[in-house]
């Protein structure tokens, strides 16, 4: 393409939670928007083949079709993380482009591949994160300083949590922000016992159902939940947030939306001063024809590790180690939630009781670790949550159990629930390190010519000793609760298994130490924003999707009101 | 008389033969069934039997199993057709036989083996039986769209397990 003619006011690279938000945002403030997905096209309901599929219809009845995940899903299919029959057809063939992998150092990347990106595949919960987050970098030293507070995103917050909807219960918890709440979702007869167990136990400590982006009511024409159960598989009723559901339509409605899929992009071109983007390369992922877009504006949120991956492969004079890098931190700091961490135990009694419909959502118990400064000294900086629940046991895990092993009374036994089981999940926050970090290998290319990401990411004593931790005090709050026959999982415990990561393109003060401002703002290039988890400067423990979201509002935002401006 | 053993380890051969040919055998054997009605029978509701379980369990061996995973699968059938002979009395398996032979496998008193044989084709009869439509529907209370959730309702009034 030859023309130098700006095609569009605004691009935007990725379609999902993030790059969803922004399409909408800047599409609804009249600007005539281009959106790149790399992944394939789906329509919303039509392509969700796997909604409400019995067990008998499913191939191989749930059983994981190894031939094909050896042949297309190896990197994929190693976290579980919903990838199912159900799902396979949204996430990213790793025969198409694999990642490389270091042996001593593994890293799973979790890549949807298919327009919605992970909003699709996402679980869902959506916590605020608040002032002890925004603050711990400053706080203890490690990572750089926020450039916001929670007072500069709590309006944003609120206007995220009003569209995609938020079902949750209001706790008044410093910490963990209440937000603009739809009706809760219960806690089931077993997870109130916890529940009572653990505030009675615990001053500090509290049980609350999750608060999740599916919703109790009604938003337009997106239909309250109806507890079928796996969302994953997708809602051809709208009721839990995702791109497809929600932002893209709302972008499209306005007229200025337009959408490009199969769309890789290689990487961003920029102009002789070296401050402004001048033009998008795109790879046809089925034709593997070169073109080009131009915008006066672009929005980077194909994902923490997408996005830091154009920019360290364009690569120029000016910029000869990664575009928009004069600091030098571009794809250091990764960070992604300590997971793998599993407690779980059986809880006796309440037998008369169960539950009905499939409630996809769970207990939440909100970081209760190093609050002020006033905790008691533990070994280890910043905290983590659990997730959890509380069920009872399924013929699957009671078949293993129940003698006789076989026959009439085996099959009579079977047809009753178990016991309940309750188990928790840590999520802990990791520390932002330089030396974890991700790269692009230009030895190494994919089917694409594009050079292929690596990682180099690891826990280290933070992280064990705040492992250490989750697992006494999960145990005890179990324990408290009447749980016997309580185990424990350490877990792997991989970085990237979360499939939370985040960091390697910070936010900060200061453009010696930080790739974007406190608008996710390039410092370099002034019409380049980066409003995907690669922004981040800390990882907390909470989940960091909402976030993403309210950034990427208070972005696109500021763009919009620079390029009204005539400064873009 | 033809001594039964010999019988049987005939039979066995000739599907043996054929599953190692690129012929399938269309229809699960025998003591495929044998197993699955033991482990899951038709009490009050249907069994794995009339749910399509061995079916579905020589499908999967088809399929989803490995070469190695069918021919250690299939070798472990065999011997446990034999088990089922073990016994003084003349004539073909009865159920009983069968019965007794699945018995001695679960508790591992025909070696391990045959305990680990034991713990993979029960594991695929209560795969096959919850999941297929009759178990999931008439074994199970089956209600794909709840439209509600409740976090603690009487068990009484639900009455069995949910099949998700």
């Amino acid at each position: 393409m030859t023309s130098n003619a700006v095609e569009f006011d605004a691009i935007v690279v990725g379609s999902g939670v993030s790059g969803g938000w922004a399409a909408k945002e800047l599409a609804e403030k009249g600007f005539k928007t281009l959106v790149l997905e790399r992944g394939r096209p789906i329509q919303h309901g039509a392509d969700y083949v796997g909604e409400h599929m019995p067990a008998w219809k499913r191939r191989f009845r749930g059983l994981p079709d190894r031939a094909l995940i050896e042949k297309h899903y190896f990197q994929q299919a190693r976290v579980p993380a919903f990838f199912d029959d159900t799902t396979v057809h949204y996430w990213h063939r790793d025969s198409d482009s694999a990642y490389i992998e270091d042996p001593t150092a593994p890293f799973d990347w979790k890549r949807a591949g298919v327009l919605g990106g992970r909003s699709i595949l996402w679980a869902r919960q959506v916590n605020r994160w608040s002032d002890l987050d925004f603050t711990a970098n400053a706080r203890d030293g490690h990572g750089v300083d926020w450039p916001i507070r929670y007072a500069d995103i709590a309006p944003w917050y609120s206007h995220v949590e009003r569209f995609i909807g938020v079902s949750g219960s209001r706790e008044g918890l410093p910490h963990l922000p209440d937000g603009e709440f739809q009706k809760p979702m219960e806690l089931n007869a077993a997870e109130l016992e916890v529940k009572r167990a653990v505030e009675q136990g615990w001053r500090d400590r509290r049980v609350i159902i999750g608060r999740v982006a599916v919703l109790t009511e009604p938003i337009g024409e997106r239909m309250a939940c109806h507890y079928c159960g796996p969302c994953q598989r997708g809602c051809s009723t709208g009721s839990y947030f995702s791109s497809l559901s929600s932002t893209l339509p709302a972008a499209e409605r306005t007229g200025n939306l337009s959408v490009v899929t199969n769309a890789i992009v290689e990487s961003l071109e920029h102009d002789e001063t070296g401050k402004r983007i001048t033009g998008v390369s795109v790879i046809d992922a089925l034709t593997r024809n070169r073109t080009r877009f131009s915008a006066r504006v672009v929005f980077l949120c194909a994902s923490t590790v997408g996005s830091t991956q154009i920019l360290l492969n364009s690569r120029s004079e000016r910029y000869p180690a990664g575009l928009a890098n004069s600091s030098g931190v571009l794809g250091k700091y990764l960070m992604d939630h300590i997971y793998g961490v599993r407690i779980g135990g059986t809880l006796p009694g309440l037998t008369n009781l169960y539950t009905r419909g499939n409630r996809p959502n769970g207990m939440y118990v909100p970081r209760f670790r190093n609050l002020d400064d006033a905790s008691p000294t533990l070994p280890f900086l910043r905290g983590y949550n659990f997730q959890g629940g509380a069920e009872r046991a399924g013929w699957r895990e009671m078949a293993k159990k129940l003698e006789p092993a076989f026959g009439a009374d085996f099959k009579n036994q079977l047809r009753q629930p178990g016991p309940w089981q309750a188990y928790l999940l840590g999520f802990g926050e990791m520390l932002p390190v330089a030396e974890n970090s991700m790269h692009v290998d230009f030895k190494q290319r994919d089917q694409y010519g594009v050079p292929r990401v690596g990682f180099s990411v690891r826990y280290r004593d933070n992280e064990q000793r705040m492992i250490d931790d989750m697992l006494k005090e999960g145990t005890a709050m179990l324990r408290a609760a009447g749980a016997t026959d309580i185990r424990q999982a350490r877990g792997l415990n991989l970085p990237g298994q979360a499939v939370h990561e985040l960091g390697t393109a910070r936010m900060g003060r200061d453009p010696r130490t930080s790739v974007l401002n406190a608008f996710n703002q390039s410092h370099d290039l002034e019409n380049l924003y980066v409003t995907d988890g690669a922004c981040m400067a800390s990882s907390s423990c909470v989940s960091p999707s909402l976030t993403y979201m309210a950034l990427t509002a208070r972005a696109a935002d500021h763009a919009a009101a620079r390029l009204k401006a005539g400064y873009l | 008389m033809i001594d039964r053993r010999s019988v049987l380890a005939m039979a066995a051969s000739v599907w043996m033969t054929a599953r190692a040919g690129t012929a399938e055998v269309p229809v699960a054997p025998h003591a495929l069934k044998r197993i699955c009605d033991l482990i899951i029978p038709r009490t009050d509701t249907p069994g794995a039997v009339d749910a399509g379980v061995p079916d579905f369990i020589w499908s999967l061996l088809n399929t989803w199993h490995r070469v190695d995973e069918r021919s250690r699968f299939l070798a472990d059938l065999r011997q446990f057709e034999v088990l089922t002979l073990a016994t003084d009395v003349p004539g073909p398996a009865t159920d009983a036989d069968y019965a007794r032979a699945l018995r001695e496998c679960q508790s591992g008193s025909a070696g391990e083996p045959m305990q680990r044989f034991f713990a993979s084709v029960q594991s695929l009869v209560v795969l096959g039986y919850y999941t297929s439509e009759l178990g999931a529907t008439t074994e199970l209370r089956y209600d794909p769209i709840p439209g509600r959730f409740d976090g603690s309702v009487d068990y009484l009034d639900i009455g069995r397990q949910w099949s998700s």
